[in-house]
Order: C-alpha cells, then structure tokens, then sequence
C-alpha cells in the first residue's frame, strides 16, 4: 500500500492545478458551513446576552413562596443563581391621566436583584434600605404626582389592588432617592399595566417572596411543576434550543436554510472532483490494467480524499471563522459596539464544526468514490482511452448555419465542443448554477427579512388619538410645540360616494387630510407642486396585496389623469387623480390605511366635508424629546379628550433588534456572495486550465487570434445563457419557497428578485469572458508542444 | 496480423483481460479468465500478463524506474535491484532512470513499457501496434528488444500488427480478416 500511497501523493502534487482546484472546492463548501454556522452561533449568542442584559439575566421567576420554598431552591444545586424580590403592596394614583395604569405596586428588591434586572437609573441613586424607594420616571408624569428626588412621601398601601375599603392599609413614609426607566414587564408579578415602586430588600418576610432562578441545565427543572411562575421567554426559548410558537418558525427557516447550504457544498466538492473525471478514470485504468485490485483502487481514493480533506478542510474552517470574526469586528469598529445596547458577540460553535468536518469528509470520500465505481464499471481499455465522455453519433452532427456565418470555423469548434464534449461542459454549468441559485435565493430571503424588519421600524415616537373635528385645533397646537420635527394629523372623510357611479362595494372613498406641514412634503416627495395638487386627488393603492380589504374589494387602483365620479353632500363631482402612489406614504400611514386619495386642508375646506363626533383623528409625532412632549401635552389638555401615547421606549428594544438582525443579514449576504463568486471563478478557471492540450493543438494546426477569441466568445455566451436559464428559474423558484414558508407566518406579498436576477446575469457574463479570455492570454504565451506534450494538469 | 478494423487488437484486449466479451470465453493455462472476479482478473494480470500498448500509456506521473516497478509493487513484492538494474540496461534507460515520461522520446516510452510488461516474468506479452507510433528505426530497435526478450527471459509474445516486416520475424504468424483467422 505504500506505493499507493506514494502515488498517490506524487499525483496531487504534479497536476498541481488540479489539486488546486479540488482543494479550493473544499475549502468553498467548508468556508460557507462553517462561516454560516459561526455567524448564527455569534448572533445567537449576542441575543442572548441582550436579551440577559435587558430583560434579566434568569431564566424563571417563581411567585408568592415563602422561605421554606426559598430554602428548597437554594438548596437546588441545578440552581446557577437566585435572587428575590418581595412585594410590598399597592398604591393608588388618585390624579393618574389613563384609568387602566392607575396603580403602582411598591416592590423591595434584594441586591442581586437590582443588579440583575436591568433596572436603569434614570436619576440618583439605587436605594438602600427598606425606607428609600426609586420611582418610574413616567409615573411621575402621568400619575401627575411632582415628586422630586429627596422627597419623602407618605404613602397608603393596601396588600391588594383594588381594595377600596383601605381598612387594611398601612401607612409608610419613604424617602425618593431617583427615577428610573420603564422597567422589564416580569418584575410585576400580578400584572404590567402597573407602575413600579423599587425599594430595598433588607429584612425578608415569610411570605410574597419572589425568586428569580437561572438553572445550570434548563431541562432538569422541577420547581415550574410546583410553584406559580413567570417564564423569561426569548432566554428560556434561546438557550434551552425549544421549539415553539416563534421559535418553530425559525427553526423552519434554519431548516431551509441548512439545506440550501448542503446541497451547495455538496454541489461544490462534487464539481472540484468531476471537473477533472476523465483524468481519473484514465488513470484508474492504466493502474488497474497493470493489475491493482479494486480494493487497491479503493485505498487509494480513500487516501487521496484523506491527504485532500486534511489539507482542505481546517483551512476552510479556518477561513469560516476568521470571515465572520472580520466581519464581526468590522461592525463593531464602523458602528462602535454600543450600536445594539450590548456588543454584537463571536461565538464558535464546536459542535457544528465536528459536524462540518464529518460531513465534508464523508463527501469527499463519496465523491471521490463515485469516479472509482464509474471507472471500475467500464472495460480497462475504455477507461484508458476515456473517450465515454464523448460521444460521438455516426450521422452528421447538424449545426446552425449562423454559428459558422457569424463566428467562423472557431464558432464551429466551439458548438461541436460542447455538444460532444457534454460532461466537462455540464459541471461547469452545474457549478455556475449553484452558485446563482445560492445567490438567488438567500438574497431573497434576506429581502424579506427586511421587509418584515421595516414594519418593526416607526418613524415617529409620539402619537395622539382624539375624537371629532372639535380636537382637532388642540392637535395643531401641538404641532407648534418646540421638540417637534415632523407630525402629521390625519382626518378621514367618508363623504365621498361612489355607490352610483363606480361600485357597490365598497360605496365610498375614504379622503385623508395630513395637516400642512406633512401635505406640503409628502407632494415634494412626489414631484409635485402644491398648485398642481390642491384640488386634486393623489390615491394610495395597496402597500401589501395581502389584506382582507385586497381580498374584498380587489385591486382598486386609480393612475395620473384618472377621473373619479362620485357624490359629495349630493353633488356630483368629477375629480382629477393627479398622482398615484404606492411605496410614497405620508407619516403614520405606512401600514395601515390600505386605499383612498389623499386631499389638501383646502380641498375639504372647499368642498366642507366633515367628521363624527366619534370618529377618530390621529397625529403622529417625531419628536426630538418625546418624554418632555408628552409631559407637555398632559399637563396642558383633558386627558379625556387626547390620548396621548409615547413609543420611545418600547420603540428602543425594536431598533436594537432590528438592527442586529439587519446587520446579520447583510453579514449572511456577503458570505453567500463571496462563496459563489470564488466558486464560480475556481470552475471556470480549471476548465480552461484542463484545455490548455486542446487550445494548443487547435494552434498547432493554425488557428488564428481572431478565430480563438470567436470561439471565446461563442463559448461564454452559451456557458452564460446555459447555466442562467437554468439557474435562475431554480432561484426563482426556491425564493419562491422562502416566501411561500414565510408567507405562513409574515404577511407580506411575493417579491420578484429582480435585482439579484440583473447582478447575477451582468456577474456571470463578466467572469465567464474575464477568465475565459485571460487563460487565452497566457496559453498564447506558451510553447505549443511543450503543451501538446504535457500530460499534468 | 491484418489490415485495420480486423479485430486483432480487440482480441488481444480479451487475452489480456483488458476488455469484456459479449460472448465466448477465454482460456488461459485451462482457465476461463472471465469467469473470475475483477480483482481476480487484476492479480492475474499483473502476475500472467504483461501488456505493451501503441500508446505506451505510462504513469505520468511516475519517473521511469517507477513506472516499470509498478505491477511489482502493487503485488506487494520486493523488486529485486540487480533484475532491475538488468533489465533498464537492456532497455538501454541507463541514463533515464529518474525521468518522468514526457520527457523520453516515443521509443524510450515504449522501452519503459516493455520494462513494466516483463518486470513480473509473466506468462505472456501482450503488444498491441509496439511499434505503430515509431518510425522505423526505432521500430527496428524495440522488435529486437522484444525478440531477446523472447529468447532470453523465454516469454511468450503475442504482437499485433500490420506491419508485414515486424510479422516476419516472428515464429508464428495468425492471420484475422473480419474478425475470422484464415
């Protein structure tokens, strides 16, 4: 066997080109599992730490126990870590500005505690001891209490909410020593609709313990059996791997996604071998004419896949990792690392690298091993003369006259090549293929990611409902307030009936006002001058066509110059669509509101259309100090007539995430891109290299310049076209999946990957004539015989 | 001997257990070859067998003394330096021991064959067309080649050819007109 072995060795390292190309092959697949792998473990582990740092690092929270239970947990050793709260009972907020949030609940936490729940201080100091509380920053507002750190406030506090006898109360003086953010809802045991009260845990009572518990292992636990508990859902669901609800449904995802990523890996050893089969098979026949024994031949293959995978693969995984941590670092450095609350994290996963090495293994065995079974099921003297690859019909091969019109004797050559010479030219194709399918498909689903990331995304942090025209002045004058950049007031009328002249159902268009400021920039938006616009209609058509009112209605859609007959106050009236829009939206109408015209403040003016008194008009605000608004708004109008709602800061956690994600994404899409761009070059390049005996002989006997760049070019284009129609519709059709799979849980309408389609066409044609050209280039500098009489490639 | 399309390469193809039969069978030392398994038929033919083909088909990655060791070693037995030794200064590859194949003229490369085919001191050799891509000289020099072998190791030789000069030097001469001996 050591001769094999020798051989074996000796044959790698003369067809240097050839090693190369299976080599490179390898270290592709290797490179996208591992890089891909790598990328998910670091973005898992990087939610896990936000999700630690800002929603509490521990896994259950137990209710109600009492110390003996406390012991019981303590004594746990599945236990990592405990900390405790205590309630202490509710307050009333007599002046509170929202009848549901007219409570606070006065909670004493232990050290650990106010450490671990990511209580923020908004102003002074944590408390210490039982006698000094922090309160909500927002309670303070809405509450309309006034308290100023250093106060000290006596309170009334009953043991349960809504205990209106206050027989029970107790009367306790505490001093405010700072506020606080909006913290977790889980520090509520009862409900969050509550505001919280945070003091000091210094003397445990024998009961209302709360215990917050992180476990060693989260699959032995006991306690959820046995005692009232709040879970902490999103760490619980991403460090225990369970499957359920959301969670199931990125478990789907990955499941796609693993299998696009073998079939591409798989795809990529495959073609690094096949690209040079006939050289294989010729060689496996001359050793086993001499008489090697097919369990000699299998030896061989073994050990070729063997020295192959041990050189290949730790520099794929080398070359995964190092990607991701680049990248990663990159990130960090470009946005600094406090851009998501917490610092985007890299995480190695060694499981999913055993895994890797394992299945890259066993595919480069079989493949290798699929060349020796073909070699072994034709005659020696075929796999010798390795001509079974070209096949040769006894009539005439038929070709179009043009090819040899337009591209001379080359175009001939060139046409019969890969008509006979179908296999080399298949794998080529293969190759291509998948790296456009890869492409293809994971750009789209990363579209749809962010599409679905965008509807997380607001752009205002400030909204205010009211009722009836008689609000509306109030809202105006809110506009006018200093902190804010941008709002909209959006008014519906509903006095526009078509019910006679156009449809029965739905029997009127609904006309929206946006106030000026947002009217005046939503026309710029759209090219239009306020002139052009103010007696004119400018109509919304359907963001998503996957609404109920797309499904009821169908697609109502109105373009420039359109007239709509209708009647307002039982007039008739003619109206101009001067714009149709779809992706333009005013503020506040980006998701809702799926059709209707949008009208200037003179149109309804003019045609005095008008509102119930119960219906509703909206404002939304961007503001640049949403807090200080909000204030501003509660204080100076009846909280029963505006209901003013501040998004700043359930808004924060959703931009974290979002942006996390986002940049996962991208992350995903430059690895793909990288790993098809190589793939393709790697296939191209060898394919010319393994005809360079070919181009040489086709110079000996006299080929010119021109004709070999026709043939070139022939070539490439049909290489090209060949493998995008194939690709592209193969593309399509997974991205096509994605969405159907997506579909079932995102509402969103199929996107067509046009852009993905238009980069993968102008990238193959580029590459297939780049490299095809140069490897011309640098055959033209050979010596023809040396060439002709090389037989390592 | 014959003119080309005749069938004598192919038929010693069958001999040499190189190819199949779509029927008939082939019998050596009272043996039918093709009733054994493939890896029968591949010990068998590196021990019984030496094959010498028109195109020399050498290892090319393999230096001359390699090439001709080849079907001893994958016996998995010692080559014997002196037969060696012997044998390249017969073949006349003294000074080419340590070349790779395309560096050797064609009758070089045949020499180095005819090395590989008689290394095992096999029962029979098998040439098909030794000398079809040779120029007469050199043709000249590697019949003689082959006739010592003949004579000295007392091989039997088997060559197919059309050349009617090289079949006269032969001890037997079997004529194969459309696949048929006459």
């Amino acid at each position: 066997m050591k001769l094999l072995n020798r051989l074996t060795i000796k044959n790698l390292k003369l067809n240097k080109k050839r090693t190369m190309v299976t080599i490179i092959g390898i270290i592709l697949a290797t490179t996208l599992i591992t890089s891909i792998t790598t990328l998910v473990s670091s973005f898992r582990k990087s939610m896990i730490e936000y999700q630690k740092v800002t929603q509490g690092n521990y896994h259950y929270q137990y209710i109600n126990l009492q110390k003996n239970d406390l012991k019981k947990l303590e004594n746990n050793t599945n236990i990592e870590k405990t900390f405790i709260t205590q309630n202490v009972g509710y307050i009333k907020l007599e002046n509170a500005y929202s009848f549901a949030k007219s409570y606070a609940s006065i909670i004493e936490f232990s050290k650990e505690a106010l450490e671990n729940l990511n209580i923020q201080l908004f102003e002074g100091r944590f408390p210490q001891n039982s006698n000094e509380i922090l309160i909500e920053k927002e309670m303070n507002i809405m509450g309309k209490l006034h308290w100023k750190i250093g106060d000290e406030v006596e309170l009334n506090i009953s043991k349960t909410q809504n205990d209106s006898s206050k027989a029970n109360d107790l009367i306790k003086t505490y001093k405010i020593v700072g506020t606080i953010e909006k913290p977790i809802d889980n520090i509520e045991t009862v409900q969050s609709q509550n505001y919280t009260i945070i003091s000091y845990l210094d003397n445990i009572q024998n009961e209302n313990i709360n215990a917050f518990v992180r476990y060693k292992n989260l699959i032995n636990n006991k306690e959820i059996n046995q005692y009232e508990y709040k879970e902490n859902n999103t760490l619980v669901a991403l460090e225990s791997g369970k499957i359920e609800g959301d969670m199931s449904f990125a478990y789907l995802i990955a499941i796609i996604f693993i299998a696009i990523i073998i079939v591409a890996s798989v795809y990529c050893i495959r073609n690094s071998f096949e690209i040079s089969i006939t050289e294989r098979i010729q060689q496996y026949g001359i050793l086993s004419s001499i008489g090697a024994t097919s369990k000699q031949l299998s030896y061989n293959v073994f050990f070729e896949s063997f020295i192959l995978g041990l050189i290949a693969i730790p520099i794929g995984i080398i070359f995964g990792i190092s990607l991701i941590f680049i990248l990663i670092s990159m990130v960090k450095q470009f946005f600094g690392s406090n851009l998501f609350g917490t610092d985007f994290l890299f995480d190695i996963n060694v499981m999913s690298i055993v895994i890797t090495i394992f299945f890259d293994s066993l595919t480069i065995y079989l493949v290798a091993r699929k060349t020796a079974k073909k070699a072994a099921k034709i005659t020696i003297i075929e796999a010798i003369r390795s001509n079974q690859d070209i096949k040769i019909n006894a009539k005439k091969m038929k070709y179009p006259y043009f090819i040899k019109n337009i591209f001379g004797i080359g175009g001939e050559i060139a046409y019969k090549n890969l008509k006979r010479n179908n296999k080399k030219y298949r794998t080529t194709i293969i190759s291509i293929i998948v790296s456009i399918m890869l492409f293809v498909s994971i750009s789209s689903f990363t579209q749809y990611a962010f599409k679905s990331l965008d509807s997380y995304k607001l752009n205002y942090n400030v909204s205010v409902q009211a009722q009836g025209n008689k609000n509306y002045k109030s809202l105006q004058e809110i506009a006018k307030h200093p902190t804010v950049n941008s709002y909209s007031i959006i008014r519906t009328s509903n006095d526009l009936d078509v019910s006679e002249t156009i449809s029965k159902f739905p029997s009127g268009y609904p006309l929206y006002t946006l106030g000026d400021q947002e009217y005046q920039k939503f026309i710029t938006d759209l090219g239009l001058s306020y002139e052009e616009a103010k007696d004119k209609l400018i109509w919304l058509t359907y963001k998503d066509k996957n609404t109920m009112c797309y499904k009821y209605f169908g697609d109502l859609k109105y373009n420039k110059g359109d007239i709509i007959r209708g009647k307002i106050n039982n007039q008739i009236v003619d109206l101009e669509v001067v714009a149709s829009t779809r992706d333009i939206r005013p503020l506040g109408m980006s998701d809702i509101y799926d059709y209707g015209a949008v009208i200037s403040e003179e149109f309804w003016n003019k045609y005095k259309l008008h509102i119930e008194d119960y219906d509703n008009i909206y404002m939304w605000i961007n503001s640049n100090n949403a807090d200080e608004l909000t204030e501003f708004i509660i204080n100076n109008y009846s909280t029963t007539e505006l209901s003013t709602y501040n998004q700043e800061h359930s808004d924060q956690t959703q931009k974290a995430v979002c942006t996390m994600v986002s940049t996962f994404l991208y992350l995903l899409i430059i690895i793909i891109s990288l790993v098809g761009l190589t793939n393709i070059f790697n296939t191209i390049t060898i394919n010319m290299n393994l005809r360079q005996k070919e181009f040489a002989i086709l110079k000996s006997i006299g080929m010119t310049k021109k004709e070999f760049n026709k043939m070139i070019s022939l070539e490439s284009t049909f290489y090209g076209i060949k493998s995008l129609a194939i690709g592209l519709p193969l593309g399509i059709m997974a991205s096509y999946l994605i969405y159907k799979i997506l579909n079932t849980n995102l509402q969103i309408s199929y996107i067509f990957p046009t852009m993905s389609v238009i980069i993968s066409i102008i990238v193959v044609f580029i590459l297939l004539k780049g490299i095809m050209k140069y490897s011309l280039s640098k055959i033209n500098k050979q010596n023809i015989i040396e060439t002709i009489r090389n037989d390592n490639i | 001997m014959e003119l080309h399309g005749s069938g004598k390469s192919t038929l010693l193809h069958l001999i040499g257990g190189v190819d199949r039969p779509s029927s008939g069978k082939v019998f050596i030392k009272g043996k039918d070859i093709y009733s054994l398994t493939n890896d029968e038929l591949a010990v068998f033919r590196r021990q019984q067998i030496g094959i010498i083909y028109q195109f020399y088909n050498l290892i090319p990655i393999l230096n001359v003394e390699e090439n001709i060791t080849l079907p001893c070693d994958l016996d998995g037995k010692k080559v014997s330096r002196t037969k060696l030794n012997n044998l390249i200064s017969i073949l006349g590859l003294e000074n080419r021991k340590n070349h790779l194949p395309n560096e050797l003229s064609g009758g070089q490369q045949q020499r180095v064959s005819i090395g590989r085919s008689l290394i095992n001191d096999p029962a029979l050799i098998l040439a098909d067309e030794p000398t079809g891509n040779l120029d007469s000289k050199t043709s000249d020099e590697i019949i003689n080649l082959l006739k010592q072998c003949n004579q000295k190791y007392k091989k039997t030789i088997i060559i197919v050819t059309h050349n009617l000069e090289i079949a006269k030097m032969t001890d037997r001469i079997i004529k194969i007109e459309d696949g048929k001996l006459v």
